[in-house]
């Protein structure tokens, strides 16, 4: 198990390695730094003034390893857009998104799986049309404007919830609604079919044999089967969470990551992009390896 | 401990859209404890589907329309299926099935789905208790290594070892019926034989009686004192195993049996003699890899080491063994799907890589074992059987379509069948398709890679004679690989038996088959259940 978990690890670290060097490349292609820091109405002697005093003008590949040095030792960069160390930025700012994102995950299980089995216990019922239904609409809304209706309706017309904000985990309860109703679908409809798929399995039919029906066929033979194939797109629904909160963050006006990223990129600021694009991406893989060491405990074949 | 179950004009349809459809009628069957029942019937003759709706296991679509199952004197078909399954499955009626590699609930430990099948029917009982009862049904089927085997989990036990711990599973609750539905069809012939031996054991010591089901007369004897024969849904044929096998009364019974004593007696037209060599197969090695994990050493896993061997022209040499002992890939090898390590293989004295892949095409031509799946279902008969030729691309398209008219009439199919798809053939027609492909590049040389362990017997009965046939007037060379020796004896002049990638013995199959010499081959031997023709017998 031990060296299963490593070996992965080393693959995650060879993987983020390679990434963090690709967003660096292209964002020094895409984007002059010199021109970024300097403004945008700078003469060009002063963008060159630029240049020459943060180092643009020398190749990529050393100013890519000084850059990684630098991160090895701590020191994320200042942001020129904010003018803040960016990893000062990184911890205000994390706490939001982690929370909106376990949160709607959380929002995602507690909806996707129950209406799943009950899907797959009663097939093409009415329960299973009706559950299909509801998990059709809810992709097919749009994020913002489920967020705004439900800004109109519980926290407008009847007040239970406040509009926007993120000062307690009170406010966190409709954005994480509206986040993670559109991760229903997908593992609602996993669960359902992997259920159903377990259901017909050979030893599906030796317990039937064997005298197990009803909810004991289900918990004790079928349920840990049919959660494998859940478990690795749970964690990539949560990945999806930490960097694609952004419209989300926007309608409710929580200061998470999401919003950080977006207007680091219109501010044209590479260190913060830099090293958000590093975490967003560290962070999926991180959940990924987490999924497969998870499934490695439930699935022994795996082990 | 005196019951009796009797199944009374049993009457099974499936449901579609205009209605049910029967697929078994007049099914009765009675039961006395101690007794041994055997059913034996190809595919699709309502064998299973019987049994299966006796454990209230049928699939969904698939209902009882008719008919009664008292189980001492109480109507089973009357009862809620819940109460079905608490008073019945596992408890009085257990079932084994076919696959033993897939009927174990993967993760769990074989411990804990013991205990959890003891406690169904035994609430409230203790974990010590039930551990207890689990290390002693392991201990009734014969396993080795209790303790590691209740930790083991499914994936880590063979196929043997797996349907024991199903019979165990079965057993757990003491029934008085268990029912086997081709409990060994999937495992080896040594591991067979041990399983039925350890079935008339078990059904002594736990005083169960048994319903067997088999599609194979030769382990339906071992196993039975009665034999119900069945065909289309319906019971044909029923009676004592000793009398049926000996005097059938049906026409389709002694067809079964026919089928049988005809392997038993071998192929006389065989042994004639040409000395030219084909193929010379010299040394050769193929390791695989397993696969990688990080930080450990590679594995490799040998599959063939050292083989050399040669055919000769028009000769037909079988190569023999069981699952795993390297028959397979050494046919890959010379049909220049795989590469051996080292060694190399020549054929008319040129080295098989220097041949190119359009000339080595015309030479050799395979054979698969599962007709279902080597046909592509999108394309027509008709494209299936041409491809080869249209490949090679120096035909005109009326040559092709003449072409496989004519391979269509050599494996005995009619022309329609050219615009029919694969999915409209059974499973005899559709290795007669494998067959004329192979046959439409007039290869020298045809590799059958158990070419009828897929199909019933009369299919493959069917199919034997077609390829004894297709040597002859084509004076084509035959490899033909199998786990069967009967089938190989009614095919094969030379015979090579393997086992973990080596050659044990090789000779001429009715010198290997009479006298054999390493104690492998004796093994397998012993392990095949033959039915030998009665003297005054019914053929010619």
């Amino acid at each position: 198990m031990l060296k299963f978990i490593s070996g992965r690890f080393v693959v995650v670290i060879a993987v983020a390695l390679t990434l963090s060097f690709i967003t660096f490349f292209l964002l020094n292609v895409a984007i002059d730094p010199a021109q970024a820091v300097a403004g945008e109405e700078a003469e060009a002697l002063e963008i060159e003034q630029v240049r020459q005093q943060y180092g643009f003008d020398r190749p990529i590949l050393i100013r890519y390893f000084e850059w990684f040095k630098a991160v090895l030792t701590g020191d994320l960069g200042i942001s020129y857009y904010w003018n803040k160390p960016v990893g000062s930025l990184l911890l205000e700012r994390a706490p939001e998104t982690i929370t909106l994102a376990l949160m709607s995950v959380l929002v995602t299980i507690f909806i996707a799986i129950p209406l799943g089995i009950c899907a797959a216990i009663n097939p093409n019922s009415v329960i299973d049309r009706m559950c299909l239904g509801v998990a059709v609409s809810f992709q097919a809304i749009p994020n913002f404007w489920l967020g705004l209706v439900m800004i109109i309706i519980f926290s407008v017309t009847f007040p239970i919830f406040p509009v926007s904000g993120d000062k307690t985990y009170f406010h966190f309860i409709l954005p994480s609604i509206v986040l993670g109703a559109s991760s229903v679908p997908p593992v609602m409809r996993l669960m359902r079919t992997g259920l159903l798929d377990v259901m017909e399995a050979d030893y599906i039919r030796t317990a039937r044999s064997n005298g197990f029906f009803g909810r004991k066929l289900i918990l004790n033979h079928a349920m840990r089967n049919a959660l494998l194939p859940v478990v690795s797109v749970l964690a990539v629904q949560l990945g999806h969470k930490f960097g694609g909160s952004v419209i989300t963050e926007s309608v409710f006006s929580i200061n998470g990551l999401g919003r950080l990223a977006l207007e680091s990129i219109l501010g044209a600021d590479i260190p913060t992009v830099q090293i958000l694009v590093f975490v967003f991406a560290f962070t999926f893989l991180i959940l990924n390896l987490l999924a497969d060491i998870l499934n490695a405990y439930l699935d022994p074949r795996l082990r | 401990m005196s019951y009796s179950l009797s199944i009374n004009n049993l009457e099974i349809s499936v449901k579609n859209l205009i209605g049910y459809k029967k697929i078994v009628s007049d099914f009765n069957l009675t039961l006395h404890p101690g007794r041994k029942l055997g059913i034996v019937g190809e595919s699709g003759s309502g064998k299973t589907l019987s049994m299966l709706a006796l454990t209230r296991l049928l699939p969904s679509q698939i209902e009882v329309t008719g008919g009664s199952i008292f189980f001492n004197n109480k109507n089973l078909n009357n009862m809620e299926k819940k109460e079905f399954h608490r008073e019945f499955s596992g408890k009085k009626i257990s079932m084994i099935f076919q696959e033993p590699m897939t009927a174990l609930n993967p993760v769990y430990t074989i411990g804990k789905q013991l205990r959890q099948a003891f406690l169904i029917h035994n609430k409230g009982i203790s974990k010590k208790l039930s551990e207890e009862r689990a290390r002693s049904m392991l201990d009734a089927v014969k396993l080795n290594r209790i303790e590691e085997r209740m930790r083991q989990y499914p994936h880590q036990l063979s196929g043997g070892q797996r349907q024991r711990v199903l019979i165990a599973l079965a057993l757990i609750n003491e029934p008085e019926i268990l029912i086997a539905d081709e409990p060994t069809t999937a495992l080896d012939v040594t591991v067979q034989k041990e399983i039925l031996e350890l079935i008339n054991e078990l059904c002594l010591n736990f005083k169960m009686s048994l319903i067997f089901i088999s599609h194979d007369l030769g382990v339906i004897s071992k196993v039975s004192d009665e034999i119900i024969v069945m065909k289309d849904g319906k019971i044909i044929e029923e009676g004592l195993t000793k009398k049926i096998l000996k005097s059938p009364k049906k026409d389709y019974t002694l067809g079964l049996l026919k089928c049988l004593w005809k392997l038993e007696k071998g192929n006389p037209s065989l042994y004639t003699d040409k000395k030219v060599p084909f193929i010379e197969v010299k040394n050769i090695k193929k390791e695989y890899q397993l696969p990688n994990r990080p930080f450990s050493k590679r594995k490799k896993l040998s599959a063939v080491e050292d083989v050399s061997f040669s055919v000769f022209k028009g000769d037909s040499v079988a190569i023999v063994g069981e699952s795993g002992s390297g028959k397979t890939t050494i046919a890959k090898i010379i049909n220049g799907l795989e590469y051996p390590d080292s060694g190399e293989i020549l054929i008319n004295n040129s080295p098989i890589n220097k041949i190119d892949l359009f000339e080595r095409a015309r030479l050799i031509q395979p054979i698969f074992q599962d007709p279902y799946s080597t046909l592509n279902p999108n394309h027509t008969i008709g494209y299936v059987i041409s491809r080869p030729l249209i490949i090679q691309k120096r035909f005109s398209s009326k040559e092709i379509y003449q072409n496989a008219i004519k391979m269509l009439k050599l494996v005995e199919l009619p022309d329609t069948f050219f615009y029919r798809f694969p999915n409209q053939l059974s499973g005899g027609q559709r290795q007669r398709v494998s067959i004329a492909r192979a046959l439409i590049l007039e290869p020298q040389l045809l590799i059958c890679d158990e070419p009828t362990s897929a199909l019933d017997v009369t299919i493959q009965d069917q199919i034997l004679d077609l390829l004894e046939n297709l040597k002859k007037k084509l004076s084509i060379t035959i490899i033909i690989i199998s786990h069967d020796i009967s089938v190989v004896k009614y095919l094969s002049k030379r015979i090579l038996v393997i086992k973990d990638g080596k050659i044990v013995e090789s000779g001429f199959t009715k010198e290997v088959l009479e006298n054999p010499q390493s104690s492998y081959t004796k093994e397998l031997l012993s392990s095949v259940f033959r039915i030998f023709p009665p003297k005054r017998n019914f053929i010619n």
